[in-house]
């Protein structure tokens, strides 16, 4: 038999020690004879030893919780949503906040704070027409008296 | 046993999938171990199997042994992940793996790790697909007609890839010289 041939036996079912009695002869005498295919089984047989040698760990504990926690029975979407709504539990109103107090609370606060807004605009608006106001008296005043300190009368006299 | 373990755990029994999970996880986790490189993939592929497996359970038909069922999720698992992080991996030249950083395994003593890193080395040079079959053949034991189902190819074909395989590793280990011995 060629190399490659014994090559081929050595590494399938001469290995694996299925190989019929006349081919272990065979095998056996070419190896005896060739030191290149030699080599080669002494190679495949290392490659055996390093497999055997190799240890085999076990996974780590947190392997078996991720699979625990990833099959967990999920809460259904009415029973998730009920518990979100859940308002009246009076003993725990004071530990820690509900989603629906959040929320109440935050349209109470939108609301005092858009009606005390517009309170306060309304409030500007007014204050500033009764400046223009003060300020037109003003200066009617001051037309007048100075048309009366120039002596050309008074307003009325002038049809102003 | 197994049969009424998966009679159990099937009805939802957790105790006895947590028994399935202790006779198994040992060959699923080193399986997926040889065939990723790496513990955290390993562990990240472990947890998709049993995942898997739990909520395959019902459609189990039984017509296969429980490990070879879970041999081949696992390399299914392992190849994908493999593929998801191809360019992560690169071949080793195993007479260079003493120079090349491998994983520790600390819990371990030194012989151990040197086997450990050398068959990893090893493994490091085929394809995904040799790797598997080598590796359920060598580390796992497997019979080629189990490898044949657990990979579901032709038991022929099993046979080419690991022939193949250890020729190319043999030629590995004899360049390897005093490293390999």
């Amino acid at each position: 038999m060629r190399c490659d041939e014994i090559r081929e036996l050595v590494a399938s079912t001469f290995i694996d020690k299925e190989c019929s009695a006349e081919e272990r002869g065979m095998v056996e005498g070419h190896l005896s004879a060739c030191p290149e295919c030699r080599a080669f089984h002494q190679a495949v047989v290392r490659t055996t030893e390093i497999w055997h040698a190799a240890p085999a760990p076990l996974p780590a504990p947190s392997v078996w919780t991720n699979i625990q926690k990833a099959l967990e029975p999920r809460p259904s979407v009415l029973a998730t949503m009920r518990k979100m709504f859940e308002v009246f539990d009076g003993r725990h109103v004071g530990l820690y906040p509900r989603p629906a107090h959040v929320l109440a609370t935050l349209v109470v606060m939108v609301v005092v704070g858009g009606v005390f807004w517009q309170h306060q605009k309304g409030d500007r608006a007014g204050n500033a027409e009764v400046s223009l106001s003060t300020i037109a008296l003003a200066e009617e005043r001051t037309v007048e008296e100075e048309i009366e300190e120039n002596g050309f009368g008074s307003a009325a006299e002038q049809n102003l | 046993m197994e049969t009424e373990l998966i009679e159990l755990a099937r009805n939802g029994d957790e105790e006895a999938f947590r028994q399935i999970y202790q006779q198994t996880s040992g060959f699923v986790y080193n399986t997926a171990r040889r065939i990723v490189g790496r513990d955290e993939d390993a562990e990240e592929v472990t947890q998709d199997v049993f995942i898997a497996a739990h909520r395959a359970l019902k459609s189990f038909r039984g017509d296969a042994a429980l490990r070879t069922w879970l041999y081949r999720i696992t390399v299914n698992r392992a190849l994908n992940k493999v593929k998801s992080f191809k360019s992560r991996m690169r071949e080793t030249p195993y007479e260079d793996y003493m120079d090349t950083p491998q994983e520790t395994m600390p819990d371990r003593n030194l012989l151990e790790q040197d086997a450990d890193a050398r068959a990893k080395a090893l493994l490091d040079t085929l394809t995904p697909d040799f790797r598997a079959c080598i590796v359920l053949r060598e580390l796992e034991g497997l019979s080629y007609e189990e490898i044949s189902q657990s990979l579901g190819i032709n038991v022929n074909t099993v046979r080419t890839r690991i022939l193949r395989a250890r020729r190319q590793l043999a030629e590995i280990v004899k360049k390897g010289g005093s490293h390999a011995l």
